[in-house]
């Protein structure tokens, strides 16, 4: 295999945009100097002799397409044993040059190392685009024996299959059983006459990105025994697939439309998928699964599972709800930059969403506690709680002055770290700037406790100029001195 | 060997890996499992003789014609088919050929491929029944086997357990100086001779049959097989001269004479416009006689 330094000079820029330099090459059935039938006819120089005969094993021969006529396609995606992947895309290509009646298949393999698989954002639908766009699916029958290296440009946006048609008509039940299946490792043929190419891509895109490239698959192909695909969809006529696959180690599966998926162990990672798929479709799948996901163990999967699912139930969640699923996240330490970065966009979520509610439904005392008790936990736990506190404190503070005074001073209280009750201080201003307002056409009463709450807060926030101010204002409408202004008393005393 | 084999009905006639007992193809191999239960059923070990040679040279019709001339008491030799899958091949190409056309080529996929398992015995001889399990293996997965050893881990376990060959070489092809009959065929003893490594200076014991396809091309070929194929395919010649102690040299042909046509893409379509099968069974008695 091509060395990391040759790899890395294979990256160049391509017409201004960054391009992969992959290996290529045809197999079809066609007469050689050195031979007729089906062959490698032409490779890139890059292709070892074990990669050839990985190619050689792998591809179709005729009646190898599920479908007849000359619009037949089909697509294979699998690992060779040097461990570079090799994306294969089949197709008619008329009768065979023997005249012994038996369509020729043309196959155009194209091979590349793991880490530029990945710069497609592990979508083998997004690589085959691109391969397209450079035009070497063309059927070529006469190729140089030698073929150049194929610049297949990286994509600006991503294509992660047509799953549509699949997840209208069956639903994400079936999609979560077949993930199932592939994730548990267990080999799977699903047979059908839907789109092979949807339920590929619907169940590959529930695959985490890095796993993707150790998941086999063809679509589009007749069922082989020999070919050990992780994942085969067939089409067409069912009967042969439904004998081979007879007392082999292998799942098989006719999904009906309408009808209910087997039951299938549960977890986090399998509910993300299926929610998103449920609420945004692929693209909401795509948004976590194709990412690089460093830890593709199972008891990693669970976790960014459980982090994907916060994420979705952020987008439905209440006040309360929306502060336990911080709280969760908040507790648990990210093992790894991916997960703390995952912690941080739900967090972010969440905090926005609790914010707007906040403001637009007015339900602060039921989470008020929630809030202080994150307020005073540590750094990141007040990082969150400072802006909705924020938001209660300015709701309150143009309703009901005297609860934001209080719920001011119980901030004020919960904020222990010097640095937390320093970012505080301007949520508290704003309160005092509603109070000024307030004083002059408040009830005496009113105006007396707002005088007893703000006494604290002189202790709790001296350094916030305007509780001087406000409470002359109220020593002036009680026409009592005021602790702050009286001769006894000033404001330098409390602050000491 | 009856008990042996009793306990093997799950385990692959081919390479011995163990399947699920309703598997129709083994999980490893693709072989029919379907032949390791008659050979449980017939309670003896079947003797298996592979027919191998290039793409296009002719395996799948000299295949099905020898066992319809078997179940047609041809050589007087009487065979029987076990299971109805033993009989697909000679009637797709009898059938075909009815037709006048030739079978449909041989996928290179080894769940596509035809199997036999025959009963055959002299006529009136009181000699035993051989249990004979002959493939129709793709030529286009031989070679990809012959270049990269075990890629095809059937042909590969196959031949092993072969007690017999019949080599397909193409004489009309030989005949207009190709070498490429004669180094597919060099290669192809080459392979056979590494399978069954020896001491050197021994010869292998493996009795082959040289079938020398399409000889009616090449009337001289049926004259003296021996001369030509010294001739035109001296490689293949001097290796089974060499290295294997029971080889033979056969002319065959099937297909009397020819028309030629183009489809529409414009390739050349051979016409079988009546069969005059010659030499078939020649080879297949030679090696049972040598088994």
């Amino acid at each position: 295999m091509a060395s990391e330094s040759a790899l890395a000079d294979r990256r160049t820029a391509f017409d201004g945009s960054a391009a992969v330099h992959c290996d290529q090459a045809i197999f079809s059935s066609v007469r050689t100097p050195v031979g007729q039938g089906y062959q490698v006819v032409a490779a890139s120089g890059g292709l070892t002799v074990n990669e050839k005969r990985d190619i050689t094993l792998r591809s179709p021969s005729h009646g190898g397409l599920c479908e007849d006529g000359q619009d037949a396609t089909g697509m294979a995606f699998y690992k060779l044993s040097s461990g570079r992947v090799c994306l294969a895309c089949s197709r008619d290509a008329g009768a065979e040059h023997t005249g012994r009646g038996v369509r020729r298949i043309y196959t155009h393999i194209t091979v590349l190392t793991v880490e530029d698989f990945a710069r497609f954002a592990f979508s083998p639908f997004s690589l085959v685009l691109a391969i397209e766009q450079t035009g070497a699916l063309e059927v070529q029958l006469t190729p140089p024996r030698v073929l150049e290296l194929l610049k297949v440009r990286t994509p600006e946006e991503v294509e992660n299959g047509p799953v549509s048609g699949v997840l209208g008509a069956f639903g994400t039940g079936w999609i979560a059983y077949a993930l199932s299946v592939v994730l548990g490792g267990r080999r799977l043929v699903i047979g059908g006459n839907s789109d092979p190419f949807e339920w590929v891509a619907a169940v590959m895109l529930g695959v985490p990105g890095p796993l993707r490239a150790d998941v086999s698959f063809s679509a589009g192909l007749r069922f082989s025994v020999g070919r050990q695909y992780a994942m085969t969809v067939v089409n067409g006529n069912l009967n042969p697939t439904r004998r081979l696959v007879r007392g082999q180690r292998l799942e098989y599966l006719e999904p009906e439309a309408g009808a209910a998926a087997p039951r299938h162990a549960d977890s986090p990672w399998l509910q993300m998928v299926t929610r998103r798929y449920q609420r945004s479709g692929g693209d909401g799948v795509a948004a976590i699964a194709s990412r690089a996901i460093p830890d593709c163990s199972p008891e990693g999967l669970d976790r960014i599972g459980a982090i994907g699912c916060a994420m979705d139930a952020v987008k439905t969640a209440e006040e309360r709800e929306l502060l336990a699923l911080a709280d969760d996240v908040l507790i648990a330490d990210p093992v790894n930059d991916f997960e703390a970065g995952l912690t941080r966009e739900l967090l972010a979520e969440a905090q926005s969403r609790l914010c707007w509610r906040l403001r637009t439904n007015g339900q602060v005392d039921s989470c008020w506690s929630d809030l202080l008790s994150l307020l005073g936990r540590n750094g990141p736990s007040a990082d969150f709680a400072l802006p909705p506190v924020g938001v209660v404190l300015e709701w309150l503070g143009s309703r009901a002055p005297i609860r934001a005074a209080e719920y001011g001073l119980e901030a004020a209280r919960a904020a222990t770290d010097a640095v937390i009750a320093q970012r505080l201080e301007p949520h508290l201003a704003t309160v005092l700037q509603n109070l000024q307002g307030w004083v002059s056409v408040a009830s005496l009463d009113d105006v007396k406790r707002v005088r007893g709450v703000l006494s604290e807060w002189c202790i709790r926030v001296p350094r916030l100029a305007a509780v001087g101010t406000v409470l002359a204002q109220i020593e002036s409408r009680l026409g009592v001195p005021s602790p702050v202004t009286g001769t006894s008393r000033g404001s330098d005393a409390f602050r000491a | 060997m009856t008990t042996a084999l009793a306990e093997r009905i799950n385990h692959c006639l081919i390479c011995e890996a163990k399947n699920e007992p309703e598997a129709v193809l083994c999980c490893e191999c693709s072989a029919p499992m379907a032949l390791i239960q008659e050979a449980v059923q017939q309670e003896r070990e079947p003797c298996i003789i592979s027919i191998i040679g290039d793409t296009n040279v002719g395996k799948t019709v000299y295949l099905g014609f020898l066992l319809d001339m078997l179940s047609k008491r041809g050589g007087d030799l009487e065979a029987i088919p076990k299971g109805a899958y033993s009989v697909n091949l000679q009637q797709s190409v009898i059938g075909h050929l009815s037709h006048r056309m030739f079978p449909p080529k041989t996928p290179s996929e080894v769940d596509q491929w035809h199997w036999a398992y025959y009963q055959v015995a002299p006529r009136g001889r009181g000699v035993g029944w051989f249990d004979l399990v002959m493939p129709d293996m793709a030529g286009e997965a031989l070679a990809a086997e012959i270049e990269a050893p075990k890629s095809y881990h059937v042909i590969h376990n196959l031949l092993a357990k072969s007690e017999g060959c019949i080599v397909l070489i193409d004489a009309a092809v030989a005949g207009t100086g190709s070498p490429l009959p004669d180094f597919f065929g060099l290669k192809l003893m080459s392979y056979i001779d590494d399978m069954f490594a020896v001491k050197r200076g021994d010869k292998l014991d493996v009795p082959v049959a040289v079938v020398l396809c399409k000889a009616d091309y090449c009337p001289d070929c049926f004259d003296n097989p021996h001369i030509f194929a010294r001739t035109n395919l001296n490689r293949t010649w001097n290796i089974c001269e060499t290295r294997f102690a029971k080889v033979e040299f056969f002319a065959a042909s099937v297909v009397g004479s020819l028309a030629y046509g183009t489809d529409e893409d414009g390739n050349v379509v051979s016409v079988p416009l009546h069969c005059a099968p010659r030499g078939i069974l020649e080879p297949f008695q030679w090696l049972l006689s040598q088994l």
